[in-house]
């Protein structure tokens, strides 16, 4: 945990990122480049981002949770951290894609977040969960449901705002599984534009009534989330 | 009733968020007076998740500004009671049919706006709240040389979701359940806000004493004229509190004129506190305990944390762990990489057989017809030598005939030729040689299967047979006789023994 609460009592708003680290995402992408490498500068990109932004900077809290990397499992790779603390690094894709895994510990992330944020007495907005896939999970199929059901439940229930990102030439049928909403198609791997596009939405996270909409910077097709 | 007994400043500016995005100001805020000095406020602030919310928060305003101005009189005529909750009520729900009939519209989903006002008659406040913002007010102790500002304070909180964006507003249609109604008795002095406003004067969204009475006290170097918002508005533009929030902010500050600015203000800290309004933070359980999922907390691409050491000298580590550990675990990662290397490729071939089933059975379907027809049509019992074949099986034989003739001493041109048989023309040359002085001897058999022998074997049978010829031609049993005949008996000198296909009654010639 790298958050500060005495010296930064502002409002948060927790974001998870489950990324993709397996092995297939150091395939070629059009441009060039790996995926892998895009998502990369995308997160260097994000905190340039948040940077920049003094009202994201002291409301965003990030953690980070990767599926395959060496361990070739889902796990926790960064605690919860501040975004004024967080220093963007580079992944390394290896191993298989558990990403049933990596969406229930995005979850249990989650409620842990809440129940942080509540005990310090610090109010929230609602939590992100941003998962960025090339698809194709390697998780049981039993895993894989019942993740999907957790994700989709969580979501209507309101506990989480949920974005499913698919790399291109991902496996979209389950990638769309995740989320009520279509999974957006980073097409052409636009990862700089879609962390700048997180940091902005971020801070126009504004009033709204329970349960309600709101409208975010243009990005179809998340025009309408409710934060 | 005390007449103009109150100085105030309202005002509502707009949020640099909202100039950034090309939105208008969303909060209004309205304040009126009546000629007996009764005060009536209010603040709206307009949902950023509805379109028109600067259009409602308008009629709010000034609507709840009209009606309430009216309690006063009739509380002169019926007197205080339970009437003015009702009274409150059935203002917000005229307001709700305003706003019905302005927007043609009974869903009002567009222009939610929060609802913080008040009604001042008096040194009393009846305050209504929907929604965040706040309402804050105090009664001011006068001592000999100062103003106690906190003797008593009165809170109005705001009401959020669970999140701090999710609030409630006076449009929707369970409002009522958000309504709540105050009477603050006895106040020398109020401050009311949108959430924006309230940000200004808060730390991580807590009011702050500190930042409250800095507010009040400054108002003692001013004279807050009527109509003159000066005061508020430069306070709410200034650059502090843009950084503060990026929020359309709005804020409204009554204090009575009784109060004694000659004094010293003071805020005590031995009476009650904003801070006391708030729940004391929850010893907090961290981290809290992980569950069902195994999570390490090894970071692998960060720096370690601070529990674990960081090898930067092999040598160390091999030090402490001892070589062989070491190689244990290069051998365990070499493999461990493989396995999931195989487990990976084996999985992905696996799910591309199941993303093409279809195919994937259609192939194996082909594959197993083709087989079928290859066994029907080359039955495995019936193997199909070709001539090829035949003649290498053949000049294999040849040559182990004549190694073996050479086998035992003085066998001196011993042929044994055989055209057909697999194990028969060896018994020919090999019976030649069998016994010592066979000269010549020669065995022939053209066809038969055990033939060949015959002719060869016996004529060297027994010593001293020279040129000794066995032939027989397509006979089974035939050549033997000319030639057993032949070299039964010693000194048989040009003993020949011929026999012609077929005839099993040939008699020899020679032997008799």
């Amino acid at each position: 945990m790298t958050v500060d609460y005495v010296n930064n009592p502002n409002q948060r708003t927790p974001c998870v990122l489950v990324l993709d680290a397996s092995w297939s995402m150091s395939s070629k992408t059009s441009s060039g480049k790996t995926r892998i490498e895009q998502l990369n500068e995308g997160l260097h990109e994000l905190e340039n981002a948040l940077k920049s932004d003094p009202t994201a900077l002291t409301r965003v809290q990030l953690s980070i949770v990767i599926v395959g990397g060496p361990n070739s499992q889902a796990e926790l790779l960064m605690d919860w951290t501040d975004a004024n603390n967080f220093t963007a690094f580079d992944l390394i894709p290896d191993g298989n894609t558990p990403l049933a895994e990596g969406l229930q510990i995005g979850l249990e992330l989650v409620d842990e977040a809440k129940d942080n944020l509540r005990g310090n007495g610090i109010s929230y907005t609602r939590p992100w969960m941003i998962i960025i896939s090339d698809g194709a999970p390697t998780s049981s199929t039993a895993a894989w449901r019942d993740a999907t059901a957790a994700t989709k439940d969580a979501e209507a229930n309101k506990k989480v705002e949920i974005f499913a990102i698919a790399v291109e030439g991902a496996s979209i049928e389950q990638m769309n599984q995740i989320s009520h909403k279509p999974c957006a198609q980073l097409s052409g791997m636009k990862f700089k534009e879609l962390f700048v596009w997180l940091s902005d939405s971020l801070s126009a996270v504004t009033q709204s009534r329970p349960g309600e909409d709101i409208t975010l910077p243009d990005t179809d097709p998340w025009r309408h989330v409710g934060l | 009733m005390h007449q103009n007994n109150w100085d105030y400043s309202i005002s509502s500016v707009v949020g640099s968020s909202h100039v950034d995005r090309g939105q208008g100001k969303q909060d209004n805020s309205h304040l009126i007076k009546d000629n007996n000095g009764n005060i009536s406020f209010c603040i709206s602030d307009g949902a950023g998740s509805s379109k028109n919310s600067e259009l409602s928060s308008k009629i709010v305003t000034n609507f709840i500004n009209q009606e309430f101005l009216k309690i006063p009189d009739l509380i002169s005529s019926k007197g205080a009671g339970p009437w003015i909750n009702d009274f409150i009520i059935q203002v917000v729900v005229n307001l709700r049919s305003e706003l019905f009939e302005t927007f043609k519209n009974y869903d009002l989903r567009d222009y939610h706006c929060t609802l913080v006002a008040g009604l001042v008659f008096g040194n009393t406040a009846i305050v209504v709240h929907v929604g965040d913002g706040f309402i804050l007010a105090g009664k001011n102790e006068e001592t000999v040389d100062k103003n106690v500002l906190n003797k008593k304070l009165y809170f109005s909180k705001p009401e959020n979701g669970e999140y701090k964006n999710e609030t409630y507003f006076v449009t929707e249609p369970i409002w009522l359940k958000h309504l709540r109604i105050q009477v603050l008795p006895d106040i020398d002095w109020l401050i009311a806000g949108s959430d924006g406003g309230e940000d200004i004067l808060s730390i991580g969204e807590k009011l702050q004493d500190i930042e409250i009475f800095k507010l009040l006290d400054d108002t003692s170097k001013h004279s807050l004229e009527y109509a003159n918002n000066d005061y508020i508005d430069t306070f709410l533009s200034s650059d502090k509190s843009n950084k503060l929030t990026t929020d359309d902010k709005s804020l409204c500050l009554l204090i009575s004129k009784n109060i004694d600015k000659q004094k010293n203000l003071v805020w005590d800290s031995e009476e009650k506190l904003i801070s006391d309004f708030y729940p004391k933070p929850k010893p907090v359980q961290n981290p809290i305990p992980r569950t069902s999922l195994s999570r390490p907390q090894i970071n692998t691409y960060q720096k370690p944390l601070s529990s674990t050491k960081e090898y930067t000298d092999p040598n160390e580590f091999i030090n402490k762990y001892g070589t062989f550990t070491v190689l244990l675990i290069v051998i365990k990662n070499i493999f461990n990489g493989l396995l999931v290397k195989i487990g990976f490729y084996s999985e992905n071939i696996l799910n591309l057989i199941i993303k093409y089933r279809v195919y994937a059975l259609l192939i194996s379907i082909l594959i197993s017809i083709l087989i079928i027809i290859k066994l029907l049509s080359f039955p495995p019992d019936k193997p199909m030598l070709n001539l090829d074949q035949e003649d290498l099986i053949e000049d294999a034989i040849s040559k182990d005939i004549a190694e073996k003739a050479d086998g035992e001493g003085n066998a001196v041109d011993a042929e044994g030729e055989s055209v057909t048989g697999d194990a028969e023309g060896e018994g020919g040359a090999e019976k030649a040689d069998g016994e010592d002085n066979a000269v010549d001897a020669e065995g022939e058999s053209v066809t038969g299967d055990a033939e060949g022998e015959g002719g060869a074997e016996k004529a060297d049978g027994e010593d001293n047979a020279v040129d000794a010829e066995g032939e027989s031609e397509a006979g089974d049993s035939e050549g033997e006789g000319g030639a057993e005949k032949a070299d039964g008996e010693g000194n048989a000198g040009d003993a020949e023994g011929e026999s012609e296909a077929g005839d099993a009654d040939v008699k020899s010639n020679a032997g008799d």
